[in-house]
């Protein structure tokens, strides 16, 4: 095993050199599962992680730590567009798969054929089934099994319930845990070490297969020779005070991977001067809202499951995915309205919430446009029609929790009241359209380095490789053209795992 | 500025009410963390967020003065109307103020008993590579690392 973590400026009289066959930029969904399919067919693999390696004994309890620890610029990147909403992204080993809630559901067979249809692949048949049988065995691999009913907790059976009630055709939600603990703290990493996050499976197989880790080592840009990608470099930084380390500089000897983010994978080809019209173009999401319910007796969101439960009845019709969710005490401050006595009262109500939330599927496009000091800033306009159906979604929630008993509904929409009755959710059916009024989240991210056929309106062909250049291939999120409807982190595996494979052939 | 840092988490989370509010709290060490750890996204923010809670009583409840000379009853209507303002950018300093305001709040152990909310454990902050959690590599001079010898000296760390 060959991790190379933080190294200081003065301990090397040379940047680091490391050469391998495959260079594969990130370790998230994308880039663990594309370097251990590579590690397992004998090629020789490089890492590269712009965050560190922390194991469950190193994750933090408090949100306060989870931010500096886990996220991505503190969680404080913000789409920007009329609203400002938080783009959730992690940076370190593993990626945003150590803080979600490993949710893994299928890629849905028609988003296949939209790429066919839309985007010019030539064999969605094929891909599909390469697609699915890889998801087969990732499901294997990571434990892909539903929640089990004795680790949900109240909040995700209180949402059985509801949707048995409301005919939505729910699930116990399918997630790559193994023996879920039932802690409700996914998104702070799982300290019980349950979640199959790929830290703690594929990077560490990679690894014992001969691979080499390169962790906290932001890559700067992709080395060309030419219009051949044949490396990247960077300089390592601490995690802790963003101290700048050594330089770091990784050759390739056939290819480099880049699975960086839907974010971050742009900026990246953009630093390293890739010329495509459509770079940072196409950058789509799924923005989501979670609505409040006040039961009578302790819910306790955060004991089960974070994410149990889960309906995709609304998705061929709305574009809508209805999920349970827990945020911690520390973030429900900022989540309920008001301010002053009043906020400190309805804290007061904390045992007694249930979160439960809706992702719409949006058809508003956005940019990701990388700064003149290499950052990425997403712009992203949502449109009036996605609001409407991201409104239609938080009234299902609003009516679930009505029929799961709940006394209040809280909806957090400015405009409309704190508090409504369930005989009152007429109120937020004809809620306001305008996202300034909605406290949301930009969940997942899509495009940037779209895949196509044609390469005025496409960063990659469709078997990732950007066009115009050799060896250098997007496997990641920012590659999908379309979104999904569903959690990406599956398609965003076994895709990669597609790509890897594809790799190992040439 | 921490002045106006800790009268801004005060008057989101006042004492008085139903539950202990932000003063009942380790505050001096929160605001040393937010200080020594924060970014300065967090940190501009929050003295953006408390220079607007302290300009504005003239918005809110016509009032001519800084918010400091307020009664806490004035106060606290003042910032209630603050985060239903119907300006965007007043409600999202605000969101943020209450937001760093709960981190505080909301981790305090004691605030948690009173809630019935389990203790959080620590933010160890360590990670693989930490000088504390392993020793440093070995000091290799050659242009191209010998993976070799990185596998001994994993070898012997383990």
């Amino acid at each position: 095993m060959t991790h190379l973590a933080f190294q200081a400026g003065s301990r090397f009289d040379r940047p680091v050199e490391v050469e391998a066959d495959y260079v594969v930029v990130g370790t998230g969904a994308g880039g663990a599962a594309a370097a251990v399919v590579l590690a397992r067919g004998g090629a020789s693999v490089a890492m590269v992680e712009a965050g560190p390696w922390r194991d469950p004994a190193d994750y933090p309890a408090s949100m306060w730590g989870t931010l500096r620890d886990m996220m991505d610029g503190w969680g404080v990147n913000l789409a920007i567009g009329r609203a400002l909403w938080p783009i959730v992204q992690a940076r370190l080993v593993g990626g945003t798969t150590v803080i979600n809630s490993a949710i893994a559901i299928r890629t849905p067979g028609e988003v296949v054929r939209e790429w066919r249809d839309d985007h010019g692949f030539p064999d969605s048949d094929a891909l599909a089934a390469a697609i699915w049988r890889h998801q087969d065995a990732i499901e294997a691999e990571l434990h892909v099994s539903p929640t089990p009913r004795a680790s949900a907790g109240r909040s995700n059976d209180l949402a059985a319930r509801a949707g048995a009630a409301l005919d939505l055709n729910d699930h116990a939600m399918h997630r790559a845990i193994r023996d879920c603990a039932g802690s409700g703290a996914c998104m702070q990493g799982c300290k019980h070490d349950r979640k199959r996050s790929t830290n703690v499976t594929w990077v560490p197989e990679a690894l014992a297969a001969g691979a080499t880790l390169l962790s906290c080592a932001p890559v700067a840009r992709v080395e060309l020779r030419g219009r051949r990608a044949v490396g990247v470099r960077g300089a390592f930084v601490h995690p802790t005070d963003q101290r700048r380390g050594k330089r770091f500089v990784v050759r390739a000897r056939k290819a480099v991977v880049i699975a960086a983010s839907a974010t971050h994978s742009p900026a990246l080809l953009h630093r390293s001067g890739i010329r495509s019209r459509a770079l940072g173009r196409h950058f789509r999401a799924h923005p989501g809202v979670g609505v409040f319910g006040v039961y009578d007796t302790p819910v306790d969101m955060n004991s089960g499951a974070t994410q149990g439960w889960s309906s995709t009845a609304l998705r061929a019709t709305k574009g809508l995915k209805l999920e349970t969710l827990a945020i911690p005490l520390e973030l429900v401050a900022s989540r309920l309205g008001g301010a002053g006595s009043q906020l400190i009262g309805r804290l007061g109500d904390y045992r007694h919430l249930a979160m439960w939330a809706v992702a719409v599927r949006a058809e508003a496009v956005g940019r990701v446009v990388t700064t003149p000091t290499g950052k990425p800033v997403v712009f992203y306009d949502i449109g009036r029609r996605d609001m409407e159906r991201l409104r239609d979604g938080a009234h299902v929630i609003a009516q679930m929790h009505a029929a799961a008993g709940a006394r209040a509904i809280l909806p957090g929409v400015f405009g409309l009241p704190y508090s409504l009755a369930p005989d009152e959710l007429g109120k937020l059916a004809a809620g306001p359209t305008d996202p300034r009024a909605w406290t949301a989240i930009m969940t997942h991210l899509f495009g940037g380095c779209v895949m196509g056929a044609d390469p005025r309106r496409a960063v990659c062909d469709p078997r990732g490789r950007v066009h115009g250049y050799d060896g250098l291939v997007v496997a990641d999120a920012s590659a999908l053209p379309t979104t999904l409807g569903v959690n990406p982190q599956h398609t965003i595996m076994a895709l990669a795992r597609v790509r890897a494979e594809e790799l190992l052939a040439a | 500025m921490r002045w106006l840092e800790r009268f801004a988490l005060r008057a989101v989370m006042p004492a008085g009410g139903a539950l202990p509010g932000i003063e009942a709290t380790n505050l001096d060490a929160f605001l040393d963390r937010f200080h020594r750890e924060g970014p300065a996204a967090f940190r501009i923010g929050l003295v953006a967020g408390g220079a607007l809670i302290l300009a504005s009583p003239v918005l809110t409840l016509r009032r001519p003065v800084p918010a400091s000379w307020l009664t806490p009853e004035q106060l606290d209507q003042h910032v209630q109307r603050l985060a239903y303002h119907p300006l965007y950018p007043v409600r999202q300093s605000l969101f943020l103020v209450k937001m760093i305001a709960g981190m505080c709040w909301g981790a305090d152990p004691a605030i948690r008993a009173t809630l019935g909310v389990t203790p959080l454990g620590p933010d160890p902050g360590t990670w693989r590579g930490d000088a504390a959690r392993s020793p440093e590599p070995p000091k290799l001079g050659e242009r191209v690392i010998s993976l070799d010898a990185f596998r001994r000296w994993a070898a012997a760390r383990r």
